[in-house]
């Protein structure tokens, strides 16, 4: 992380080389994302390059003493999410008005043991992700493919923690009822 | 494509071959991603254009919240000098009258100030952290305290003064166009005569009304006290001018 943070320094102190480190760190990871995400394999290698085209744009926004993972996963959501727009097949499924971050849900802390069975859910949720709401997928696959915690999630995605879990668990019931009709 | 640098047979072979996959992939975007930043098409913002940005937020906050504490107090400073403020002391029948007069052109605008103010401050993450319906409670409590606050000096007040006396530039008509609306059924002013059957009130435009205070009158807190009084007449008002009231609320001397 600290490596990170300094290559970041470099690049806005104009060291434009050390940005190829943060992009060969990153770059298999966004398009695991894309892909999971997005299902649309073709375009992936472009929306990935714009990611970051607008990462080395923004970068003097970038505060180094935080974590440079979230902030180029937003930026990365933002992308796709514009492109799951514009696709019209998921046009409708990106609401203004969302009851999931409208109201307070009491859903229980990350448990421990979820991430021991993370390589699990992995394989099971592989195959039908494609079949679930953007809004779904999306927490499903930064929590089960990228690894990422609620609150990294939550500061990606901008919504509280408590609607990261609730959607975690909604899309985890969907895919159930998705594997088993 | 085969992977030409293992030859083993081993089952985590197929990984070994993604992972190279995925290293290529990751070199060509490097390579693009430099070749890019080298012919000029991806280009660094400056830091002061993130500065900028980030006080040009934070100040359209600050202006939005002025205005909305601003619209707030106004439209309670409104009711109170029309006297619809105090029409829910007349019952159900009060709460229509607030209903069909209250000025929803200013609530609808009032209610626009609070979305764009919600939309600025959301890029925080004090904001983003915790369920929307906080913010616009959070919002609302601020536009109804703060409103009712900045009522109570003479803020409004001397602005209306102004307005009045023809001496306000811009706002003068806004706060006579609003202030000195007249309804129907609510009625304020302060008791300039007592006559056998009733008293002769003159609102703030000097404009004097008869009221006929019946003996079924309903005083709302325990009735008034005489000549200097101001006070709210909720009653339909005749073609003569005269005022039937139904309710009289005593506001203060």
């Amino acid at each position: 992380m600290k490596i990170l943070r300094a290559k970041c320094r470099e690049v806005q102190k104009g060291g434009r080389e050390a940005f190829g480190v943060l992009v060969l760190r990153y770059q298999p990871k966004l398009a695991r994302y894309a892909r999971k995400f997005l299902f649309h394999g073709d375009d992936v290698a472009d929306l990935v390059q714009d990611v970051f085209i607008k990462a080395y744009t923004n970068i003097q926004g970038f505060d180094p003493s935080r974590r440079f993972s979230p902030w180029i996963y937003r930026i990365a959501h933002n992308i796709f999410v514009n492109a799951l727009r514009d696709s019209a097949k998921d046009r409708a499924n990106f609401s203004l008005f969302d009851a999931d971050v409208l109201f307070p849900h009491p859903v229980a802390d990350e448990k421990t043991d979820d991430h021991a069975k993370r390589e699990e859910m992995r394989r099971m949720l592989d195959a039908p992700l494609g079949s679930l709401d953007p809004k779904y997928r999306e927490p499903l696959v930064l929590y089960y493919f990228e690894d990422l915690d609620y609150k990294t999630i939550s500061q990606i995605l901008q919504v509280p923690v408590s609607t990261i879990a609730t959607r975690i668990k909604r899309g985890k019931l969907m895919l159930g009822k998705i594997i088993k009709p | 494509m085969p992977c030409t640098r293992h030859k083993c047979v081993c089952p985590i072979r197929y990984k070994i071959m993604d992972s190279h996959s995925n290293q290529g992939e990751a070199k060509q975007a490097e390579q693009k991603m430099l070749e890019a930043i080298r012919s000029g098409k991806a280009k660094m913002q400056p830091r002061w254009h993130f500065v900028l940005q980030a006080v040009l937020f934070a100040v359209g906050g600050i202006i939005m919240l002025l205005m909305l504490l601003y619209l707030a107090s106004f439209i309670m400073f409104m009711l109170q000098e029309t006297g619809l403020w105090f029409a829910p002391d007349f019952g159900a029948a009060g709460w229509y009258s607030i209903l069909r007069s209250l000025p929803w052109a200013l609530v609808f605008l009032l209610a626009v100030f609070m979305i764009v103010l919600a939309v600025l401050v959301k890029r925080y993450s004090f904001v983003y952290k915790r369920p929307a319906v906080y913010l616009f409670t959070g919002i609302v409590a601020v536009a109804v305290v703060g409103g009712f606050l900045i009522t109570r000096t003479s803020f409004h007040k001397s602005l209306f003064y102004s307005a009045r006396h023809d001496d306000l530039p811009i706002l003068g008509e806004f706060y006579r166009g609003f202030g000195m609306e007249r309804f129907d059924d609510i009625h304020r002013g302060m008791i300039i005569e007592i006559t056998t059957n009733g008293f002769v009130i003159q609102d703030d435009g000097g404009q004097t009304s008869t009221v006929i205070a019946g003996p079924r009158v309903y005083f709302s807190s325990g009735g008034v006290s005489g000549v200097g009084d101001d006070v709210v007449i909720f009653g339909e008002r005749s073609s003569s001018g005269t005022i039937t009231a139904g309710g009289i609320r005593f506001i203060g001397r």
